[in-house]
């Protein structure tokens, strides 16, 4: 197994789909007293204030890696060749 | 403790005296601390701007043998600036005077970067480039032609990566090279007249007269301060008299054309340098395309023709092909008869078998079993959350992410733009508006994109009010079906004039003011499967550990109270109103109560109610009345608790409480009135 993902700063990088700021959410998000869900994963875009789901936690997370993954190896493949 | 602003200006003093001192500028998250540190070493000393609680750190260096004093700064997209960190930066531009810039800038975001650039130009500042992230830039496959941008800008460009202090010895040999940019954005004929008039006149400072007379030109509150103590009256109104005259020219805010103009000439630059490796194969369709979708003509059939295709995927498929298959096919045949089966297995016969499961023989939609039967956990918590919402909110979503992601969305706010200005709002409320379509709760907390508390206001009641969530899509939608188009002209009308009405008084009545409205609008794109997989399965994610536990709670609701007759009291309670206001059968109190739970399940319990006779076509107009009329009543109604709480914790309890008092007459009313005029003329 390939070490799992990369370092745990760029895991929690997010990118804001509507203004296209990069930028770090952990520790962020509407957390601390959202009255429904535990851990609730939205973040806040400090760009622009637009709020979206955290696409780097849970299922969601895993696909984003796991097509990453594949991303890298295709350009590092297409690269050597 | 000394004040803090003598002490900040002391300190300023000290230290700028002796040295050349150069500013780090540029938009947030690009390296500019990191490099800040690479500059400086241990050294450094992190103070609030006067008047703030904006950090600006200082340090000092010794680069090619001289002294130099070197300053970070917040990051800022804007020298016009939308927040305190910007403004914090501008001023520290404009207080400043001897200085140079060294521009950071993130070389995968090169577009955000030069717009920053222009301005720095425009403002006369001398200053350098470093193209930071180059490593990620690279990785990426952007590719950025850094002599031609060189060469444009008239100023050094530097490629760095400021994490590997790559780059650094160049930046430091080219630091006293920095120099004023000949790359000066030009503006149409009207502004460059006003401009000649008003930029004379500006105050002198580290800003050059040219960046401030825009500043100026565009109305920017934060500079009025600095105008009125520099400038002699006749001066400043000279000032505001032009600025009025420009801006009676245009139907859009002047910011915001002279924003997009500096941004047509950004762009040029930026796609005469930038090169993308796999992707600039068909860009420059993309690109008319692009400019189509807010063209105010050209704009409305292509905004028709997504609407279109949006409705052909939610509605049709969603909410009609994946219902019907998971209702009927996956729970009615195989999942509900299973469980039965399963339970039936393990528990004993008698009183708690028939509890949990109901008696045997009797179809599951018509006993009171606790887990299967009429208000069951499976029958109707399970069946209700995944097979009536689910589909219909994944479609949804679906839908939603690919516009994300093929930057269809922000150009969709410039589009609604001009209507959205008679509601008190500007065109990007028009995303929580859409994202609420999708789940109101979620989309409350999208308001925050809003500038101005006004702003917020209007959206949250707007969404509290008047915009179906999926769920109840899904009963419209799926009802196109059954129900005569007029009829849904008659619920979309209602809905569409309710949202206009409001929003124009509420524009009105709620004190404040609104604000101009500027995205920046990322490219065109294809969108990428694997985006628009990740964005929807992180929304499902979100929306099924919201959604599952309140269906559920609901469902357990429903029962204890039919359990103990408490549904019975309430809807003889709530009779008057039903049967006599809104001419509703006595069942719909029910729907109502759940409908605060989620006002999905209002609409799902309407849904399962009707659907039989849609299917058999034997609706009647009675019938059809009735189902408009709690439509609109449902939809009006107060928000899902979710959407409630949400609605406290981001605008505060007397603003909730206040829209509460509001919604819930007024639903009525409205209802009511509905009621009335379709007896009488549909
Ligand atoms: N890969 C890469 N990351 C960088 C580079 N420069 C900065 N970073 C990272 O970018 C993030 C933001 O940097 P920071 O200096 O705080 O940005 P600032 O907001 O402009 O001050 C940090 O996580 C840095 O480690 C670079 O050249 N390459
Ligand atoms: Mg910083
Ligand atoms: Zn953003
Ligand atoms: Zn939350």
């Amino acid at each position: 197994m390939p070490a799992p993902s990369s370092t745990p700063a760029a895991v929690r990088l997010e990118h804001c789909p509507l203004c296209g700021v990069d930028f770090d959410a952990s520790g962020q998000g509407c957390r601390p007293s959202c009255p429904m869900a535990t851990g609730c994963h939205v973040v806040c875009c400090p760009g622009c204030g637009y709020s979206f789901p955290q696409e780097n936690t849970g299922l969601a997370g895993r696909l984003k890696r796991f097509l990453e993954e594949r991303r890298r190896a295709a350009i590092e493949k297409g690269s050597t060749a | 403790m000394t004040p803090p602003s003598s002490a900040a200006a002391l300190e300023a003093k000290k230290l700028v005296a002796p040295s050349r001192s150069v500013i780090l500028v540029g938009n947030p998250n690009v390296g500019k601390s990191v490099l800040f540190g690479a500059l400086t070493g241990r050294y450094v000393t992190v103070s609030n701007y006067p008047g703030t609680t904006v950090e600006v750190t200082r340090g000092n260096a010794t680069i090619e043998g001289a002294p130099w004093h070197v300053l970070d700064t917040p990051g800022t997209n804007n020298l016009l600036p939308m927040s305190e960190d910007e403004q914090v930066t501008r001023d520290i531009l404009q207080s400043e005077t001897g200085y140079v810039c060294l521009q950071v800038c993130d070389a995968k975001n090169l577009r955000r970067g030069l717009l920053l650039t222009a301005q720095l130009a425009e403002a006369q500042v001398p200053f350098l480039l470093a193209l930071n992230m180059a490593d990620e830039a690279a990785s990426r496959g952007f590719k950025v032609d850094e002599a031609r941008l060189a060469q444009v800008l008239g100023i050094d460009v530097v490629p760095t990566v400021a994490v590997q202090r790559q780059g650094l010895a160049t930046l430091q040999a080219s630091l006293g090279a920095a120099r004023v940019s000949s790359f000066l954005p030009r503006y149409d004929s009207h502004i460059e007249a006003a401009l000649g008039e008003v930029a004379p006149l500006m105050p002198s400072g580290g800003l050059g007269k040219r960046a401030l007379g825009l500043m100026a030109l565009v109305g920017d509150d934060s500079l009025r301060g600095l105008l009125a103590a520099r400038l002699q009256p006749a001066a400043l109104a000279r000032v505001d008299q032009v600025r009025r005259q420009l801006a009676a020219r245009y139907p859009e805010s002047l910011r915001y054309v002279v924003a997009r103009q500096r941004l047509q000439a950004v762009d040029k630059l930026h796609d005469a340098v930038v090169t993308r490796g796999d992707r600039s194969a068909g860009s420059d369709f993309a690109r008319k395309l692009g400019a189509w979708s807010t063209h105010p003509v050209y704009g409305i059939p292509l905004l028709l023709l997504v609407l279109f295709a949006a409705w052909l995927f939610v509605g049709l498929f969603g909410a009609g092909t994946a219902v019907d298959f998971l209702e009927n096919t996956v729970f009615k045949q195989y999942l509900v008869p299973w469980t039965e089966a399963a339970l039936s297995a393990v528990l004993p016969g008698g009183a708690v078998r028939e509890f949990l499961i109901g008696p045997a023989g009797v179809p599951y939609q018509d006993h009171g079993g606790f887990i299967i039967g009429r208000y069951g956990m499976v029958s109707m918590g399970l069946s209700y959350a995944v097979a009536i919402v689910l589909p219909i909110v994944a479609t949804f979503f679906v839908a939603f992410s690919i516009l994300e992601d093929s930057g269809y969305l922000p150009r969709l706010a410039v589009m609604v733009n001009k209507v959205f200005k008679r509601m008190g709002l500007n065109g990007k409320a028009v995303l929580p508006m859409v994202l609420g379509l999708g789940c109101d709760t979620m989309a409350t907390m999208t308001a925050r994109i809003m500038e101005t508390r006004k702003e917020r206001v209007i959206v949250t009641l707007l969404l509290a009010l008047a915009v179906p969530c999926s769920a109840q899509l899904a009963v419209i939608l799926a009802m196109t079906a059954g129900l005569p188009a007029s009829a849904l002209l008659w619920f979309g009308g209602t809905l569409l004039l309710v949202i206009f009405l409001i929003g124009w008084l509420a524009a009105k009545v709620i004190p404040g003011r609104g604000s101009d409205f500027m995205l920046e609008l990322p490219p065109l794109r294809l969108p990428q499967l694997g985006n628009v997989a990740v964005k929807t399965l992180a929304r499902i994610e979100w929306y099924l550990r919201e959604a599952m536990p309140l269906f559920l709670l609901g469902t357990l609701l429903l029962y204890g109270m039919d359990r103990f007759h408490l549904l019975a009291a309430l809807e003889k309670a709530a009779e008057p109103v039903m049967s006599g206001v809104l001419g509703l059968p006595k069942e719909a109190a029910g729907a109502f109560i759940l409908g605060f739970l989620r006002r999905d399940y209002a609409a799902a319990g309407l849904f399962a109610h009707y659907q039989p006779y849609i299917a058999a076509h034997t609706m009647t107009r009675a019938m059809t009345i009735e189902v408009v009329v709690a439509l609109v009543t449902i939809t009006l109604f107060i928000p899902c608790i979710a959407n409630f709480f949400m609605i406290l914790k981001e605008r505060g309890w007397k603003t909730g409480l206040a829209m509460m008092g509001f919604i819930l007459p007024f639903s009525v009313g409205v209802g009511a009135l509905v009621n009335q005029l379709m007896r009488w003329a549909y």
